[in-house]
């Protein structure tokens, strides 16, 4: 009873910060002193979830792996130090909101107490994913505080466009294909050994510039009020988004989870920089139609889609494709059966019975609404919101205003696609959630993608630059 | 004025997705479907099952906590226990 009494308590208290944070992000009214107060909060409320969990489900054991889980309280405590020694006058909002979700990831990931072997060695996972959160505090922050990334920005935005960054993707993404790294899942997407996923990257950094580039490069064409013009340059810009991004991805890599939230921030960025709404309308049911055909045509994606989708009650105890030995409907039901009677507060960190195949990665948000229910998603949420809410209270015009606004959408429908896929809104495709989900590249890419929308945001004045 | 709308009209379809999204866990937190209550939900019973044991009192089947069920003899010892054929189901092949 005590020990129950301390998941309440503690969990409890893990929400109330967390939400205190999120409600002081949202106002938008940042000061000083209180964005110092914020860092020390978030690692107190780290500090709970972490100590909960550990009473909870470990009972006080491994003493070690819990001290080493206290150290990124301790980096958070670093990080506001370096703020001060930097004098750092930029947003603190989207740092705070990348802090928060990491914290909440490496807590998830404590909780769910899963192991993985790498290179022979037995990690933890939450070792892992603490490992890679504090590589890319440390790896964005540093850049960012001390204005180096600024001028990393300024160097990019002069002396390269939108061909050399198509050129570079497509390397990138043929990459693990001359690599000799085997197919994991049927998806060639790693280098290294199973490590580093080129396709994040591209994601979350290269495919956004190349966006920003081309629009910004093209923006007079883009504005004009002819349609046809219009729709000449975005089918230019649609062939060459095919032939640099989509094709190495879907056809070498086989990697359609990426491909689609690629295709979707493109739908939205096109929105956005024509402001013709119709673009967006046609390019979802062209993308609908495209996961039809694929699925129907494609027996592994008919798999997902259909016996993991639309009947995937039928598909809980039966394989869709013969000899598999897969039963594709058994991964949701578990997720939704592990959401079934979380309600409003969730299970309690430490409490809460998994099972659920890939909870680590893919269906990490399942394993986060059954132990913090719908206030953890609910935050989850807000938070990657943030940046886009950001990103739209200045002018996405300009280069350094498209940059960011792809890069807050880019984050954004990945999320929101996670956890969506999670809860059996739209069929899961591998895609992760973003800071929470384990994956080093991620994690590290992730935070480039929040390191350089704060860069472009403090940058915003320069309107005449590039 | 277009991109005005559009930013609006984009700013309504994440909106919209987080309801949906939302909507759709409370759909599944106070559901009552009877799928929730099958024995493959591990979250439905929460009380230990008694230990499957031969005739020298051997276990062939018990539970161990934080581990589930464990099998000692592993799939050769299906035919005493019953096992869950992925293609015939639960009800297993008749």
């Amino acid at each position: 009873m005590f020990v129950f009494d301390i998941v309440k308590i503690g969990t409890a208290i893990f929400l109330s910060l967390i939400s205190g944070i999120v409600v002081y992000l949202y106002r938008g009214n940042e000061k000083p002193l209180a964005n110092i107060r914020c860092y020390r909060i978030i690692g107190a409320a780290y500090a709970v979830g972490i100590t909960t969990i550990f009473i909870s489900k470990y009972n006080g054991h491994n003493v070690p792996l819990f001290l080493v889980m206290l150290s990124f309280a301790l980096l958070l405590q670093y990080v506001e130090f370096l703020s001060v020694k930097f004098n750092y006058q930029g947003r603190h909002s989207l740092l705070l909101a990348a802090l928060v979700l990491s914290a909440l990831g490496i807590v998830i990931q404590y909780h769910i107490g899963q192991n993985l072997t790498k290179f022979g060695v037995k990690f933890p996972v939450a070792i892992v994913q603490l490992t890679f959160s504090s590589l890319g505090v440390l790896l964005v922050l540093l850049p960012l505080f001390s204005g180096r990334l600024e001028k990393v920005v300024n160097f990019v935005a002069d002396k390269t466009g939108p061909l050399f960054w198509c050129a570079c993707s497509f390397i990138l993404l043929a990459l693990p294909s001359f690599s000799g790294s085997a197919a994991i899942a049927g998806t060639r997407s790693w280098v290294i050994g199973g490590s580093g996923q080129p396709s994040e990257f591209v994601l979350k950094v290269t495919f956004p510039l190349f966006l920003a580039m081309f629009f910004y490069a093209k923006s007079d064409v883009l504005n004009s009020p002819d349609a046809l013009v219009n729709f000449k340059i975005t089918a230019w810009l649609a062939g060459l988004a095919f032939l640099f991004f989509f094709f190495p991805l879907v056809f070498i890599q086989r990697e359609n989870g990426t491909a689609l939230v690629m295709a979707l921030t493109f739908l939205v960025m096109i929105t956005l920089v024509s402001g013709r709404i119709y673009y967006f309308i046609l390019g979802a049911l062209l993308i609908a139609l495209s996961m039809t055909v694929a699925a129907l045509t494609v027996q592994k994606l008919g798999e997902r889609f259909i016996g993991g989708f639309i009947y995937w009650d039928s598909f809980i105890n039966k394989s869709y494709l013969d000899g598999s030995g897969h039963t594709p409907g058994f991964q949701l039901f578990k997720s939704l059966a592990a959401v079934n009677g979380s309600n409003v507060w969730g299970v309690g960190l430490g409490n809460g019975e998994l099972g659920i195949p890939v909870v680590i990665s893919d269906f990490v948000g399942a394993a986060l609404a059954e132990t913090l229910g719908l206030t953890g998603l609910v935050i989850v949420l807000l938070l990657l919101y943030l940046p886009l809410k950001e990103a739209f209270r200045y002018s996405i015009s300009g280069f350094k205003g498209l940059f960011r606004t792809g890069l807050s959408v880019t984050l954004l429908i990945q999320g929101l696609y996670n956890l969506s896929g999670t809860l059996g809104l739209l069929p899961m495709t591998g895609i992760p959630l973003p800071f929470i989900s384990y994956g080093g590249s991620g994690l590290l890419t992730s935070y480039m993608a929040i390191g350089l929308i704060v860069t472009l945001i403090s940058a915003r004045k320069e309107a005449n630059h590039v | 004025m277009f991109r005005l709308n559009a930013k609006i009209f984009i700013s309504g379809v994440f909106i919209l997705w987080g309801v949906l999204i939302m909507g759709r866990f409370l759909l599944y937190s106070v559901h009552d479907k009877e799928i929730f209550f099958s024995a493959k939900n591990s979250r439905t019973y929460s009380s230990e099952r008694s230990p499957i044991l031969d005739a020298f009192g051997e276990p062939l089947a018990y539970d161990k906590p934080g581990q589930g069920r464990i099998y000692p003899l592993g799939p050769s010892g299906a035919h005493v226990i019953g096992f869950v054929d992925h293609h015939a189901g639960p009800e297993g092949l008749r």
